[in-house]
């Protein structure tokens, strides 16, 4: 269900196809997001999930699969 | 003696034609570009023409992720850059030596509004990131230069409908100064938007005609304001030394600009024109030339009441009995006012006019406010050979803006 949301928010704002999304693709060295997409994309993720996620959770994340994990963990909080 | 300024490139996107030559072909045969609201639901508001660029995709001009990232008005101006500077084949000048200098009257308005709407009904964790970037009025210009790798100097002039003339104008400056070799300037404006048209209809500025041909029509008897419109042009003017070097083809000549402030009145244009008059006065003199050696001018026109009678009473002013020798037409006629971009698609029609010898229709206008004496070129394109040429801008807040260009450099520089 994260990773469902998580994909979508990726395919609509950095403009990627269906395939690229996959939870192992690194976030910045692969898809190649900035600050201005991840800014967008965590705000979206915050909104849905009704979460606040932690404000250095750009920097603590490399693949997607880590970002799924950092909602995960906000949700069971 | 001042180094001469010439007109190497050109690119529009305008409601009538995506590039300058569907533009211009359009232009001669008089077509209206206006039609119902699609942008927002045109239920709101209660104007029901426009003059909105059609089959326009973004996405097909900047990618997915980036035309996300760019305001429509912004879409607009790389669109048109990337024409006039393909026009001018400006990769043999150095980017450091390339400036660009757009003027806009709103800039990035319709992010802006739906960004606010959203922060009203939804809170502010729904505002979008991007609602800044996108917004800010010097987006246009920022987004070209990033587009075509530009690195000098990259200005936004913004002097509401006077803003397009402007920025070509304070580009002039930029190459006098000797700062840069060639500036793409123009204008660019997408602010189609409800709060837009409402503050214009209150204001009671827009035509509230439903059929085309009598909405926006300039110096006409019946006119009854202008017709909302958008699009964006951009111009490459460079030094002639540049020019020369390059061996770049020379469309026209810069031969004048001239400026000046009414300060007189939020919206309404000086009643003897006195601002413009002088702003005429002042371009006349840049390009030392006198009333009679104007042929042609591409009026503001906007088809207001007020202002197609304080225009006209400038003309008369500055031209007198020479008045009788020039036609006159306005470009709003078929794309309705393209406000902030509005000067520079005239300028593009002023170097159009200068290499064709073709003046276009003011379409719509088949009777001609009499009181006004004006040659106003009716409802076909008339052939002309032209020498100088005139556009001039009014805008709210009382700035004048004129341009003189002149043809024949192409024959004098070879």
């Amino acid at each position: 269900m994260v990773f469902d949301k998580t994909k979508e928010l990726f395919i609509e704002i950095m403009g990627l196809d269906d395939d690229e999304v996959k939870l192992e693709a690194q976030i910045f060295d692969e898809l190649d997001a900035d600050s201005l997409d991840m800014s967008q994309i965590l705000l979206g993720l915050e909104n849905h999930f009704e979460i606040d996620l932690p404000d250095d959770t750009s920097a603590n994340v490399d693949s997607i699969a880590d970002l799924v994990r950092v909602v995960e963990q906000s949700r069971a909080a | 003696m001042r180094e001469k300024i010439v007109i190497t490139g050109l690119g529009c996107i305008t409601p009538i034609g995506h590039n300058i030559e569907s533009f211009w072909e359009a232009c001669l045969k008089g077509e209206k570009g206006f039609g119902p609201i699609t942008h927002f639901d045109g239920t709101k508001v209660k104007t029901s023409l426009v003059a909105e660029v059609k089959d326009f995709d973004p996405t097909k001009l900047l990618g997915r992720k980036l035309s996300r990232r760019l305001d429509r008005f912004s879409q607009f101006a790389v669109h048109a850059a990337r024409e006039a500077h393909d026009h001018a084949d400006l990769t043999d000048v150095e980017s450091t030596r390339i400036g660009i200098c757009i003027g806009t009257g709103v800039g990035g308005v319709s992010s802006f509004e739906e960004e606010a709407s959203k922060m009203e009904t939804q809170g502010s964790s729904y505002v979008n990131p991007l609602c800044m970037p996108k917004w800010i009025p010097n987006m246009a210009a920022g987004n070209i230069a990033m587009d075509l790798k530009i690195h000098g100097p990259v200005h936004t002039v913004s002097t509401a409908c006077a803003s397009g003339i402007d920025a070509i104008g304070h580009a002039i400056l930029l190459l006098e100064s000797g700062r840069v070799d060639a500036v793409l300037a123009g204008g660019a404006e997408a602010c189609i938007t409800p709060t837009m048209i409402a503050g214009f209809e209150n204001m009671g500025a827009l035509s509230a005609q439903s059929d085309k041909n009598l909405a926006s029509i300039p110096f006409d008897e019946r006119r009854n304001g202008f017709v909302l419109g958008e699009g964006a042009a951009v111009l490459v003017i460079e030094t002639l030394s540049s020019a020369q070097r390059r061996g770049a083809n020379i469309l026209a000549e810069i031969a004048g600009y001239g400026s000046s402030s009414d300060a007189y009145h939020l919206t309404a244009p000086h009643p003897e024109a006195e601002g413009d008059i002088r702003a005429i006065n002042m371009a006349m003199k840049d390009a030392d030339i006198e009333p009679k050696d104007v042929d042609y001018i591409n009026a503001h026109g906007t088809a207001t009441p007020q202002n197609d009678k304080t225009e006209s009473k400038c003309f008369k002013a500055v031209f007198g009995q020479e008045l009788n020798q020039v036609h006159i037409n306005s470009t709003k006629s078929m794309v309705g006012h393209m406000q902030g971009a509005a000067g520079a698609l005239e300028t593009v029609v002023c170097v159009q006019t200068l290499l064709e010898g073709k003046i276009h229709p003011t379409s719509g206008s088949t009777q001609i406010d009499p009181d006004f004496g004006l040659t106003i070129v009716g409802q076909d394109f008339i052939e002309k050979k032209c020498k100088y040429v005139l556009n001039n801008a009014l805008g709210f807040g009382g700035h004048n803006a004129v341009l003189i260009l002149k043809s024949g450099l192409v024959a004098d520089s070879h």
